[in-house]
């Protein structure tokens, strides 16, 4: 299906989620984009087969954890943490970077802002 | 007086096919807590797609997993095709539906007899990897290759079988069949079997739907939910029911795999009676214009999503693949806390995890 995903306010996020909670939407994924020097996170649901997306705009910091509502989504916060270096607000579980890489691993490797600052002879923070 | 200590599971262990770490804390012989660490085959898969054009990416995600690699290529081409509004010809679809139910029977199998080493019985690994390697002559002859058999292209297929092929697939198939049969019995009712799964590892219908379990590991608990009864492919074409057990223990996930493998079977007999002749592919010319898509599909695991973002070139801006263990890997942790130590290994296979597909 071609994604038509509405733009949710970050302070809206969380009660967003909820009225797909409530409303039986089964969790799907969440996935991050690189937007220049912002993110944008895109929540997936479905309800049987149809898919519904919302999606939120943010400089990857103090992004609501949604893992609260719904508890499977640490898998795919956690991994965003890391690949992308987007700070989560109360993860239910917080791998502390360990979940899909390593100590000697790039650090958030998917994430431009990273990747140009390391390009360019940058530490990373 | 008990004590809570900590035992290391993985990442080399001897009934995990793929590394993935576990730190079990566990209360004399009972598991408390369970926490996954992964990345020890993690390749950034994802991030080449803005270094390889779109039909290159072809390859990549073939090699995303070796046992789902057909169901990849095929799930990444209709996402492609979808955005560039290509229409497949009806030959193509039946193909791609062909080799998918094969990869799927190749797969289960596969994951049976690991399954059953899991848990010492040797001669049913031994016995289902024999009637796998029936399959797996199959797709050499029709593909040229045993596993990742590249068959998928934007705008089709790149290989046909003819009615020569297809008659000796459908011969092989009833072998199969036939063989399968012989150890049904076994895999289903033998006491070991039976005493390793039955009541053990139990997931609720409720638990399955809240923790977005996929594939065998939601149908085993009771979720009605198959992505081939949307019609994708030639599935439109096809007479079939999704198969769902409701108990939700490892012996009901065993019931919902073998029953799938005997309908991969049968869906496999009427693709080859009602696939007309034709094309098998259309020309593809430019690039995807720029727009998002999500495309999903049934892998032998579950449900395997991929988003694509285009920019409008020949590479993409975005390419993210959810894969069917990444959804199980809650469900597995909920059913850890409270099993028996001696149950981790036949747990974690119970999800029919593959890792290389998780980490990408």
């Amino acid at each position: 299906m071609i994604v038509n995903s509405r733009e949710v306010e970050i302070g809206n996020l969380k009660s967003e989620v909820k009225k797909y909670h409530d409303g039986g939407y089964r969790f799907v994924t969440e996935t991050c984009l690189n937007l220049e020097d912002k993110f944008k996170i895109i929540y997936t649901f479905a309800i049987g087969y149809d898919l519904e997306n919302i999606h939120i705009i943010t400089d990857g910091k103090n992004v609501p954890s949604v893992s609260d509502i719904y508890s499977c989504a640490l898998a795919v916060e956690n991994e965003i943490k890391e690949l992308f270096g987007v700070e989560f607000d109360g993860l239910a579980v917080d791998f502390g970077g360990n979940f899909m890489l390593g100590e000697s691993s790039p650090i958030s490797p998917q994430a431009d802002i990273e990747i140009i600052r390391r390009e360019k002879g940058g530490k990373n923070e | 007086m008990s004590d809570k200590s900590t035992i290391p599971f993985g990442p080399q262990h001897p009934v995990l096919p793929e590394p993935i770490h576990l730190k079990l804390v566990v209360e004399d012989e009972k598991v408390v807590e369970a926490y996954p660490a992964f990345g020890f085959v993690h390749r950034g898969l994802e991030t080449l797609a803005q270094k390889k054009d779109f039909n290159q990416m072809v390859y990549v995600v073939e090699r995303v997993c070796g046992i789902c690699s057909c169901m990849h290529g095929q799930d990444y081409c209709e996402a492609i095709e979808e955005l560039m509004g290509i229409e497949v010809p009806v030959r193509a679809e039946y193909l791609r539906t062909i080799w998918a139910e094969l990869h799927r029977i190749h797969s289960h199998l596969l994951w049976l007899g690991l399954f059953a080493d899991a848990f010492g019985f040797e001669n049913l690994f031994m016995q289902t990897w024999k009637i796998r390697e029936k399959i797996m002559d199959i797709l050499e002859a029709t593909s040229g290759n045993r596993v990742i058999i590249s068959v998928n292209i934007v705008g089709g297929v790149r290989k046909d079988i003819n009615s020569e092929q297809a008659k000796w697939i459908l011969k092989e198939l009833d072998e199969v069949e036939r063989q399968l049969k012989d150890i049904n019995d076994v895999v289903m009712n033998n006491y070991t079997v039976k005493q390793r799964t039955v009541g053990i590892g139990v997931l609720t219908k409720e638990e399955a739907y809240e923790l977005g379990a996929t594939g065998p590991m939601a149908k085993g608990s009771g979720v009605d939910l198959d992505l081939r009864t949307t019609g994708y492919a030639a599935y439109k074409y096809l007479d079939f029911e999704p198969i769902v057990e409701k108990a939700g223990d490892s012996y009901a996930r065993n019931l919902v795999r073998m029953r799938e493998i005997f309908q991969s079977i049968d869906l496999i007999r009427q693709a080859l009676g009602k696939m007309p002749e034709g094309e098998i592919s259309v020309p593809v010319k430019g690039n995807p214009p720029a727009g998002e898509v999500i495309s999903r599909l049934e892998q032998s695991r579950g449900e395997v999503v991929y988003y694509i973002k285009s920019n409008g070139t020949k590479f993409l801006d975005r390419l993210r693949i959810r894969t069917p263990t990444f959804a199980n890997i809650p469900a597995l942790l909920k059913i850890l806390p409270g099993s028996h130590l001696q149950d981790v290994p036949v747990l974690i296979l119970t999800i029919d995890p593959c890792i290389s597909c998780t980490e990408r």
